[in-house]
């Protein structure tokens, strides 16, 4: 049994005797059993003694057990890491950074408190699914899309803090949030924006409250447990169209991502876009012919090579109408052989009439991404420049380094849900069985890491083992954000129990053992 | 079975999500599976686990899981509750122990004696 550091056994077992008394003996999780659960099957250090192993897991089910679970924590020093559902697969899923760590499960926090269709929103606790809130939306035959991640399992306050991106309207998912209630180290509960008037009739429709905007302070951070959280929902549009463009060859990308620009800016293209390879012309495991881009294993049947873009149109139907065709018009006269798909729907809609990609489009819950975690893989992901030439010199820069290390760049999908930059996510393959090859794809990915900080590409959201890396890469001034932030979590947080490391922000007793 | 399927997801979906308390072990088993199995082991497109069973099973066996016929009890534990090839463990804050012998039940109806 892995106990926390700096612990005795028998004051761990005290710590836990207090867990139980606080959540209830059923909900503090010991045995290795159970602790396997809270296990990150896809972690690059999976199979290693390097990756974290829990001394136990507690589930309160209330902002009041939270708060015992943070006294208990602060009298003994012990190092928790919190977790909404655990579903944060290719990023960490359940993981903690420093082994011992007590993982707070809150997914047994799973009301839905509060669904307005007049004002298009939702005040959720941390365990609520995506999936959870489509199916409550239609229980209750509200006119009202939803947006998230695939799968659809992951929650709602967890994805939305890690700034995930969905598909539709919403798909600048940290975007949709509106108003925290934030449960601090020290116990005290913080709601932020309007909720901190106790009368708010705004807490979930005005977002920037009175004075400084401390909302974003708890995203990807670990200065607070965020135990409520409004959630921005929109009106069913009365049409809808789901649109492919597609090109033929391999540099027609860089228009693709050019002409989408403009459009993207003035909402012409409201929605979340995204841009993929047509793994159709390219050989798996070898080289493509357009430019050295390979196919993962597993690659779906073929279709025609070069890209296509998926994007969406939504409102009147007249409005869908003019700027579907505003777009293709852009598109035929800057790209020789661009081609176009799409499928109009219409209120009310059927989500078993869909197709699945018009489903993501309108926020309809997806799991076929499901399997595709059977295979091992960790993520870069960057944001750069909303232009085809930043992209193609990313492929280069990228396809050079993969080249170094014996492998050839995968193709991984744009995601434009910010419209005024663009995100690449980079595939590194890794085999549970083979840990020394996966230590050398770490190194790869740091590699990458620091190549692409030196063209001015960051990532936005990255696996555990890399957070510090990461964080290295901001470094203006003396990394005076990194600075800044351990201002903050020691002033939160003196003991350092929430999530140490989290995004490479370390606790001062965490920084001191380290130097 | 698909059409009582089918219906039982359309009721769901119209009924409360957490059914009452008096439900018997098959009926709360029948929601647990819609609620936490159905989204990937479902019938039709973009249901993940059905595609991958599929994978691995060809016609041999049905894809769909509410219809399979030879899931053991203790195969389903297993599955349920530890790390296997495209599915990580469900936990017990997701599916409680009692939740789960419901859901055996249900996966289990059919089986011959």
């Amino acid at each position: 049994m892995t106990i926390p550091p700096g612990l005795t056994q028998s004051q761990f077992d005290n710590a836990l005797g207090e867990f139980r008394e606080a959540v209830g003996s059923d909900w503090v999780f010991t045995i290795d059993e159970h602790i396997a659960m809270y296990k990150d099957y896809f972690s690059p250090l999976l199979n290693t003694d390097l990756q974290p192993i829990p001394s136990a897991a507690v589930a309160p089910n209330s902002v009041e057990e939270v708060q015992q679970v943070l006294r208990i924590a602060n009298d003994y020093k012990i190092p928790l890491w919190t977790i909404s559902t655990g579903k944060n697969y290719g990023y960490g899923g359940p993981d903690a950074r420093v082994s011992g760590s007590v993982i707070v499960d809150l997914k047994r926090m799973n009301r839905i408190l509060e669904l307005n269709e007049d004002h298009a929103y939702a005040l959720v606790e941390p365990g609520v699914s995506h999936y959870d809130l489509w199916l409550e939306i239609r229980r209750r035959g509200y006119r009202l899309w939803t947006d998230g991640p695939s799968p659809a399992y992951a929650s709602i306050i967890g994805n939305t803090m890690e700034r995930g991106a969905g598909y539709g309207l919403l798909g600048e998912r940290a975007a949709a949030q509106c108003g925290m209630e934030v449960v601090l180290a020290n116990g005290d509960v913080v709601r932020t924006g309007m909720g901190a008037n106790s009368n708010s009739e705004t807490w979930q429709q005005y977002k920037h409250g009175f004075g400084p905007s401390i909302d974003g302070m708890f995203f990807q951070s670990n200065f607070g447990i965020v135990t409520k959280m409004g959630i921005w929902l929109i009106p069913e549009p009365p049409a809808f169209r789901s649109a492919e463009v597609y090109v033929e060859n391999h540099e027609d990308v860089i228009p693709l991502i050019d002409v989408m620009r403009p459009l993207r800016h003035a909402n012409v293209i409201a929605n979340s876009a995204t841009a993929s390879l047509n793994f159709g012309g390219y050989v798996e495991g070898g080289q493509g012919p357009g430019g050295g881009i390979a196919a993962p294993p597993g690659t779906p049947p073929p279709g025609p090579p070069g890209w296509r873009a998926r994007l969406g149109f939504y409102g009147y139907d007249r409005v869908v109408e003019t700027n579907w065709e505003e777009v293709q018009d852009a598109y035929a006269s800057a790209i020789p052989g661009v081609s176009f798909h799409s499928d109009k729907y219409s209120a009310p809609y059927n989500p078993d009439t869909m197709l699945t990609e018009s489903k993501l489009a309108a926020g309809i819950p997806s799991f076929q991404e499901s399997p595709l975690w059977n295979h091992a893989g960790t993520f870069v992901s960057m944001v750069m420049n909303f232009s085809g030439e930043t992209y193609w010199d990313f492929m280069q820069t990228y396809d050079a380094i993969y080249q170094e290390n014996g492998l050839r760049y995968m193709g991984g999908p744009l995601h434009m849900h910010t419209p005024r930059s663009m995100m690449t996510l980079a595939g590194v393959p890794l085999s549970p069985s083979d840990p020394e090859m996966n230590q050398g794809r770490i190194a790869m990915v740091e590699q990458l890491i620091q190549a692409s900080a030196e063209k001015g590409w960051s990532e936005y959201r990255t696996p555990l083992v890399f957070m510090d890396h990461a964080m290295e890469s901001f470094d203006f001034n003396n990394h005076a954000l990194k600075r800044f932030n351990e201002t903050i979590k020691d002033t939160l947080d003196p003991n350092g129990i929430l999530s140490p490391g989290k995004n490479g922000i370390w606790p001062q007793r965490l920084r001191e053992e380290q130097a | 079975m698909k059409k009582i399927i089918h219906t039982a997801l359309t009721l769901f979906c119209l009924a409360p999500f957490a059914a009452g308390a008096q439900d018997s072990a098959m009926e709360t088993g029948e929601r647990i599976y819609l609620a936490r199995c159905e989204y990937c082991h479902g019938e039709g497109p973009q249901k993940g686990g059905t595609m991958m069973l599929h994978r691995r099973y060809g016609e041999s066996k049905p894809a769909v899981l509410h219809q399979r016929i030879d899931l053991l009890p203790e195969y389903i534990r297993n599955v349920v509750r530890t790390n296997t090839p495209g599915m990580t463990p469900v936990r017990i804050t997701e599916v409680n122990e009692e939740e789960l012998d419901a859901l055996i039940a249900f996966l289990t109806r059919n089986n011959p004696d």
